[in-house]
């Protein structure tokens, strides 16, 4: 730098800087950021770690029990219950949304009226809260008055209970994630179509090609690179599911939605079993990392993978 | 005209008929929940309850709106809502902005090692340090009636401090600036230095003018997140006078469960902020979102 040592020694904090060296400058801008970051991410990544292995409560004596909580998670059914569910909600909004949210995009990008209108219709259901959300779709899903099995009655099909039924609570979250991210799966995609050249689909119709050919010969394997950008981002969201389960099922009927994050919650907050849930904690932030490390490593898509 | 000209044009037609048909039913099905939100929200209690699928209030009601607000302490939920919201976007901008500057642009020695240390942020779902981020809260010394060890009191649950403190700054923030600053090219702090400008200087008066797209998308994600956040508030809080909208639109829910009507009404207007926010803003949403692919 060329105003190290000597120029500083005049003006406040120059014993600071020259304490700190050439470095100085670097270090003094990234300090209020970082050690932000450090008291309250960093420190508690360490202590779930720490918290993992002991059988702390809120109140009364604890001790250290290695990895006896890693090993209670496999006998715990609420756990294994909850890994399913959430493996399950995970792909199940995933798969949907990620083909509707091609299909609804390359319908879009053929210069067509109304582009704006229709991406900002589609993009809606994803600026609003999921506490929001959820409290409309608990009306919209409730079995005797809502408005689905009204529709359902008046179109003379069979009205399910929906949240009340073990069978249907998970579909209908799951109906409810898919509403609320196709959206967001379909404005990415439209600009990774954007960005493929329409000579491409030009040659591909003069040598006779099909618009359903060029889809599944052009379309598809050219946004190969977002389509995995969106499996991790909504594999990612997937894992972290709470919001919706807390308004609207509280994990039931006979868990049935319970999902990793419930389970943090019940077991740290409501059963104090704050040693054990850091465990469940440490699972699923293993399972978000390592997804996450997959993305690092071979994604291409979007600037937080190009650097690194 | 030939036959397959008039042939082909006409098939045309058809697909395009097609093409908006299907386009048409997949924006009523995006746009169903808020119109039965919406005219839910303007019918008396007893429409409610009428058979068949009576959609439309019979006899409109807009009062609910004036109802619902009066039922529980939304003021004091939008205040709070607003100032977390604020505070933190306000911080992230400033702090966020300088160290993603440093890390893009100065050399210090530890850089690549602490930069490292950062991604860990992005990495760890923030649910599962919710634990410890809890107990470092309620142990917080000298505040919230605890003494020096952290102990006697709720330390800074319940409080502003708690809100707002982890989100003044934070990874993906920083990395978002850093992504950006590392594009421009070298000869423009070549020539700032040479002109004796410090790095100080050099992000005021250089950087800071230029780093409007990154700033906007990174204040449109953050208010996002923080205004829709559900989660970290939950924890945090346990009176009403310190909920956001988010917690107090979850508890009205629980208070008044069969009253539909006022619930959609306060559904609506929790997320109006938002909805003109996406409207006004539309062009930095979209962009904000392709340009970093991540949601808030």
């Amino acid at each position: 730098m060329a105003d190290g040592g000597q120029r500083n020694m005049g003006r406040p904090g120059g014993r600071l800087r020259r304490w700190l060296g050439p470095d100085a400058s670097g270090y003094l801008l990234i300090a209020p950021a970082y050690l932000i970051y450090a008291i309250y991410i960093l420190v508690p990544v360490l202590a779930v770690c720490l918290l993992s292995l002991t059988s702390y409560r809120l109140v009364g004596t604890w001790r250290w029990v290695g990895l006896e909580n890693f090993r209670q998670l496999w006998l715990d059914e609420n756990f294994t219950m909850a890994l399913k569910n959430t493996a399950v909600y995970a792909a199940f909004t995933l798969v949907p949304s990620l083909a509707l949210g091609l299909v609804l995009a390359a319908l879009l990008n053929r210069r067509i009226r109304g582009l704006a209108f229709f991406r900002q219709v589609y993009y809606f259901p994803n600026i609003v809260s999921t506490v929001a959300a959820a409290v409309t779709w608990l009306w919209i899903l409730d079995p005797a008055n809502g408005f689905l099995n009204r529709l359902l009655g008046m179109l003379g099909l069979p009205q399910p209970e929906w949240l009340y039924d073990p069978a249907t609570a998970l579909p209908a979250l799951i109906a409810l994630g898919v509403w609320k991210s196709l959206g967001f799966t379909m404005v990415i995609y439209l600009a990774a179509l954007q960005g493929i050249p329409r000579q491409i689909y030009e040659a591909a119709r003069v040598d006779g090609a099909r618009e359903i050919d060029a889809f599944l010969r052009i379309t598809i394997p050219l946004v190969q690179p977002t389509t995995f950008f969106l499996l991790i981002m909504g594999f990612i969201n997937g894992f972290q599911v709470f919001d919706q389960i807390y308004i609207m099922t509280q994990g039931g009927p006979a868990n049935a939605t319970t999902t990793l994050v419930h389970q943090i919650y019940l077991t740290a907050f409501f059963y104090h079993r704050l040693g054990y849930a850091s465990a469940i904690s440490i699972f699923l932030a293993a399972v978000v990392a390592a997804v996450t490390l997959i993305n690092f490593r071979y994604g291409q898509q979007g600037k937080l993978t190009g650097a690194i | 005209m030939g036959t397959a000209v008039r042939h082909f044009r006409a098939r045309r037609l058809g697909l395009d008929a097609l093409l908006y048909a299907i386009l048409i039913l997949f924006a009523a099905a995006m746009l169903a929940p808020f119109a039965v939100t919406l005219l839910t929200s303007l019918k008396p209690k007893e429409e409610l309850y009428f058979v068949g699928i009576n959609l439309l209030p019979g006899n409109p009601r807009p009062y609910n709106y004036v109802e619902a607000m009066q039922a529980a302490p939304w003021g004091r939920y939008f205040f709070n809502s607003t100032y977390v919201t604020l505070l933190s976007v306000a911080g992230s901008l400033l702090l966020n902005s300088v160290a993603g500057f440093a890390f893009a642009r100065l050399r210090f020695r530890g850089r690549d090692v602490l930069f490292f240390f950062m991604l860990i942020g992005i990495m760890i779902p923030p649910q599962a340090i919710i634990i410890p981020q809890f107990l470092m809260m309620r142990y917080m010394p000298l505040f919230g009636g605890n003494d020096i060890t952290g102990q006697g009191g709720i330390g800074w649950l319940n409080s502003y401090w708690a809100l707002i403190m982890p989100w003044l700054a934070g990874s993906f923030g920083i990395f978002l600036c850093r992504q950006y600053y590392i594009n421009f090219p070298e000869e423009l702090d070549e020539a700032a230095r040479l002109e004796g400008c410090g790095p100080l200087r050099l992000f005021l008066y250089i950087y800071l003018p230029l780093s409007g797209p990154v700033l906007a998308a990174l204040a449109i994600l953050k208010t996002v997140f923080m205004w829709n956040d559900f989660f970290y508030p939950l924890i945090m809080t346990n009176t009403a006078s310190m909920r956001t909208v988010q917690l107090g639109l979850q508890t009205f829910a629980g208070e008044y469960y069969a009253d539909w009507h006022l619930l959609m009404a306060a559904a609506l207007v929790v997320t109006l902020p938002l909805v003109v926010l996406f409207l006004f803003l539309q062009r930095y949403f979209v962009e904000g979102i392709v340009t970093t692919g991540l949601k808030g």
